[in-house]
């Protein structure tokens, strides 16, 4: 048994440690005009800001709007093999809002109910593994 | 009293017919990890199901639909998280039960339909991933769409059912939205119907070089898997809890700037090298994948005594390793 319950938590942080690992290689890209902030953890990544907001009222808006939000710039980025090229082009490349693996914040709306949501999956998990029942 | 009750139960509902013997090693995780993988999709199909109550499948507003359920939506970042979280679990699973079929040699006679099957259920788990990365409908997701587009365009009439063109008047989101929610699930379903069925009807494969062990009533391997099915759920409600799944922009169109999940980025490192290899790559994977148990059809299982089976795995595994890391770490050199 102690050698099962090992091979359990050993699979268990197998997951954990790749699902951590995969976080910190979703991290490289190539130069972007702008990046967000990873893993700020002070403030909330999913704070609502007036903008969003705004744009959220709009949800069921029936507009029809562009498949794309429009760079200003509608064709693909040429590599120039000139330098001074390469300065004009980032001049005018769009900005581009990439994502990232950011840790939750604790003041996320309903943390508590979910991290007493995965507590108690934790203890019926653990229970199981202590009693056995019907194994 | 509870005896009896049970007892009137199982009759009535045939659940006396679950009460038939296995091998007693059906009880440990390395015989364990279809089912976990059985359990993460279970988990996956449950919060999916609550997760397409908030979407809305139009490109104008596929992202801003999941910007709203993660910002406004009360717990609704939990419940992505947990359906992102669960994917990246069952691809781990996915590919250990894979490793420990092989090493095990439990694709020799007469599993081998089983095998294949299980490498149909591979490539829908991998569709799977792709259409839900592209539903989320940012950068990534354009990215990822931009390369099949590219990849199907080349396959002719075959990939023309898969582009834009096949239905001007539709959105393509739209279809692989469909895809990943109906389509997918009711082929994999099928697959995994068969794929269970097998397991029973040739019996759990035994462990190689070992004796027939004592045997257990599959309601108690049942009892085991619902353990570990609590078990993988816990650690998706851990992984929901502490790292938020990424989630971009609407995108913006002609630029490649992101790089793809990791379950791809292997890929990407080989695309940068020879482009084709998109489409070369994964058809040499299947090819190789369905040979399996046609090249090696010794009687032999021991991994001890299968040297260039095990060679062949290592390189294979040491082989996307490699890709992987350099994936996520270099640049790409070119642009579709």
């Amino acid at each position: 048994m102690p050698i099962r319950l090992l091979s359990s938590l050993a699979v268990f942080f197998l997951c954990l440690s790749l699902g951590l690992a995969s976080a910190w290689a979703h991290t490289d890209h190539k130069e972007e005009p702008v990046q967000t902030p990873g893993f700020s953890g002070g403030e909330s990544i999913y704070a609502a800001e007036s903008e969003e907001e705004k744009s959220n009222s709009e949800l069921f808006d029936s507009s029809t709007s562009d498949l794309f939000e429009q760079a200003p710039n509608h064709d693909k980025m040429e590599m120039p093999m000139e330098s001074g090229h390469m300065d004009h082009a980032m001049k005018h490349a769009p900005a581009v809002k990439l994502s990232k693996y950011q840790w939750v914040p604790t003041s996320q709306r309903g943390y508590a109910l979910a991290a007493g949501f995965t507590v108690l999956a934790g203890l019926v998990f653990g229970t199981l593994s202590i009693f056995r029942p019907f194994e | 009293m509870a005896t009896d009750i049970c007892e009137t139960l199982k009759e009535r509902l045939g659940l006396h017919l679950l009460d038939y013997e296995i091998p007693e090693h059906a009880n440990s995780i390395r015989y364990s990890l279809g089912g976990m993988t059985l359990a993460a999709f279970t988990i996956l199909v449950v919060s999916g199901v609550l997760l397409s109550q908030f979407y809305v499948p139009t490109p104008e507003q596929a992202n801003r639909s999941l910007h709203y359920l993660v910002d406004q939506v009360y717990l609704g970042w939990f419940l992505r998280g947990i359906h992102f979280w669960a994917a990246e679990v069952l691809t781990v699973t996915l590919m250990l039960h894979m490793v420990r079929v092989y090493i095990t040699a439990s694709y020799k006679k007469p599993r081998e339909v089983n095998w294949l099957i299980g490498v149909g259920l591979l490539i829908l788990v991998v569709n799977f991933l792709f259409t839900g990365t592209v539903i989320k409908w940012d950068q990534e997701a354009y990215e990822a769409l931009d390369h099949f587009l590219w990849v199907a365009e080349r396959l002719g009439p075959v990939g023309l059912p898969l582009t834009e063109k096949f239905s001007p008047g539709v959105p393509l989101l739209n279809r692989i939205y469909m895809a990943h929610i109906s389509l997918l699930p009711m082929v994999t379903l099928l697959l995994l119907g068969l794929h269970l069925f097998y397991v029973k009807y040739h019996k759990l494969s035994s462990i190689p070089g070992e004796a027939e062990g004592p045997s257990i009533k599959f309601t108690q391997h049942g009892a085991y898997l619902r353990r570990a099915g609590i078990g993988i759920f816990t650690l998706v409600c851990l992984l929901a809890l502490l790292i938020a799944p990424p989630l971009g922009d609407p995108p913006i169109a002609g630029l490649e700037v992101t790089k793809p999940p990791w379950q791809f980025v292997w890929i990407y490192a080989l695309e940068n090298i020879w482009v084709p290899s998109l489409i070369v790559a994964p058809a040499l994977i299947v090819f190789g994948l369905v040979m399996v148990p046609f090249v090696d059809r010794s009687e032999e299982r021991s991994w001890k005594k299968r040297p260039v089976a095990m060679a062949v795995l290592i390189l294979t595994l040491l082989f996307f390793t490699v890709l992987i890391i350099w994936g996520s770490v270099t640049t790409m050199t070119h642009s579709m």
